[in-house]
Order: structure tokens, then C-alpha cells, then sequence
């Protein structure tokens, strides 16, 4: 699919995202990847210890989380440009911690942050929220450095 | 989205829209009601387990379902002519419904699916696609 893409648009250097943000760098490929193809990839295992820093990152459009060991073990969305979303769907046996990236190179290197499901207040960067086990979450991020978790019933 | 289970008739990128649609009355998986589009409407099931059944699953896919309908409409994953049917987690749950079970949608509701494994292999013995319901408050 992204090969497909690429050969539609070889000359990408830089795109405009959603709200007119520009996409460049390092993010363009993931970004490609998650605006144009939808991807599923292969199960995640969260971060054993838990915490923001090596948390395990969520590449995909859709990321199938198969192994959380111990409660609060970690993963991390990609950096946050609006109009991105990002799906969870986590089968561990366990919750799971999710954080923003701690530097934002889209969003002046700042840290991105979650406001959890049923909350109007930004988590702090590393709190992060939590997602129970056997649910499924949408992030939506609907300005630079900041998502928006939606959770299933 | 693109790919071979994109949902008849777009196959192309689109963004296309099923209304109205009715349950297979009896319920039961062989012979559900397809979703066609990536936007699915239900308004009737007439009987509470009247069937829908989700196109073949690719990895990536998204389909929702919008239950207009007065009573719970049971989801079965696509079942191929040979080969195992794609089975399908409830929202709340973490195990994979088995493919002849399906999963519930309530009457006045709204659910995404999306497949976090797609079906492999040809088309007449394929392995089969898993689905994850999402429906949220």
C-alpha cells in the first residue's frame, strides 16, 4: 500500500496535513502510511516497567496490542498533527499506559499530551491515560501536541 | 481504502454509503445481509438477531455500522466459500467471537470495525480475517 502510494507521488517532500499543517521529515512516511493506506501491522507488546520514555510506539493506523504483562505497561502514539488518528485495540491481559512523544518536532519540540475519555484536562505529558484491557481507543489529535481519546463500551 | 475486500461497489478510494438496508431475517451467518459500503446503514430487523455479515477482512479495514433498526442486529465476520469465516471480538471483550456466533449491535447504535489482521492466501481456502468491534458512548 505505501509502496503504491510512493509511486503516486514520488516527489513527495513535504505534504500539507489536515487544518494546513505541514508534514516533513522524518514524520512524512508515517504519516503517508497512516492517511493513505489505513495499515494494520504486526501485534505490539507493551513496555514492561511502564513510563513515557522507550514506551513501545503505535506506528500504525490500527495497532493490535497482543501482550500487556503487567498493568500500566506502556505505549506511545506518534507525534501528534492534527486531523491524525490513531486506533488501540488492546487484548493484553492487562491496562495499558499510553503517552504522547516527549518531543513534538512538529509542534516546537514540545511534549504531547491525552486527554482521556470522559475528561475535558490534558493528562500530564507523562501520565499519560490508561486503556482497560479488551477495550478498543481512537486518538484523535485536534491541535498540534494534543489528542483525544475515545473509548469502546 | 484500497485493496481486494474493499467493500463493492467503490474498489476504488471512496467514501461510499449503504442505506437502508435490511437483515437477513432468521439470522444465522450463511446468507446475512452484506455490507457493501464502508458506511452501512440498517433500518429494518424485524426479529432481535437478524444478520449482517462484514465484507473478506483486510488488514486496515474500517467498516461502520449504523443499527436504525428497532431491535439488536447480530455482526458475522464473511464467511468464504471454503476455509474458515472471519470471527470478530465484542467491543468489551478481548476473545474472538467464533465465526458461526457473530457478535451484537444494540438497536440505536453506532460501531466501527476494523480489522487488525487481514485474510491470507487465495480466495477459494483462505485463513481468516479477525475483527475488532468498537462502539463507544
Amino acid at each position: 500500500m505505501v509502496a503504491q502510494v510512493a509511486g503516486l507521488f514520488p516527489s513527495f517532500q513535504q505534504i500539507s496535513g489536515p487544518c494546513g499543517t505541514v508534514v516533513t521529515g522524518r514524520d512524512l512516511t508515517a504519516f503517508v502510511r497512516e492517511e493513505f493506506s489505513n495499515n494494520a501491522g504486526a501485534p505490539l507488546v507493551a513496555r514492561a516497567g511502564g513510563g513515557q520514555a522507550n514506551a513501545t510506539p503505535c506506528p500504525n493506523a490500527i495497532n493490535y496490542v497482543a501482550t500487556v504483562a503487567t498493568a500500566a505497561n506502556s505505549l506511545m502514539l506518534p507525534p501528534a498533527i492534527p486531523g491524525r488518528s490513531v486506533t488501540i485495540i488492546n487484548h493484553g491481559a492487562n491496562d495499558a499506559q499510553v503517552f504522547g512523544v516527549p518531543n513534538n518536532p512538529n509542534n516546537n519540540g514540545a511534549p504531547d499530551t491525552i486527554s482521556a475519555h470522559g475528561t475535558t484536562t490534558q493528562a500530564g505529558a507523562a501520565v499519560g491515560v490508561d486503556q482497560p484491557t479488551a477495550t478498543v481507543g481512537t486518538y484523535v489529535c485536534f491541535n498540534a501536541g494534543q489528542w483525544k481519546q475515545i473509548l469502546s463500551v | 481504502m484500497i485493496g481486494p475486500g474493499s467493500p463493492n461497489p467503490s474498489g476504488l478510494p471512496s467514501f461510499n454509503v449503504a442505506q437502508g438496508l435490511v437483515a437477513k431475517a432468521g439470522g444465522g451467518q450463511v446468507g446475512a445481509t452484506p455490507l457493501p459500503a464502508f458506511i452501512n446503514e440498517i433500518t429494518i430487523v424485524a426479529t432481535a438477531n437478524d444478520s449482517v455479515m462484514l465484507p473478506p477482512g483486510f488488514a486496515g479495514a474500517r467498516i461502520t455500522v449504523i443499527n436504525d433498526a428497532a431491535n439488536a442486529v447480530q455482526v458475522f465476520g464473511y464467511l468464504p466459500p471454503s476455509g474458515a469465516g472471519d470471527t470478530i471480538a465484542l467491543s468489551t471483550s478481548a476473545a474472538q467471537s467464533p465465526t458461526g456466533t457473530g457478535v451484537t449491535q444494540p438497536a440505536a447504535s453506532i460501531a466501527d470495525y476494523v480489522c487488525f489482521v487481514g485474510e491470507n492466501g487465495n480466495t477459494n481456502n483462505t485463513t481468516a480475517a479477525l475483527w475488532k468491534q468498537f462502539r463507544s458512548a
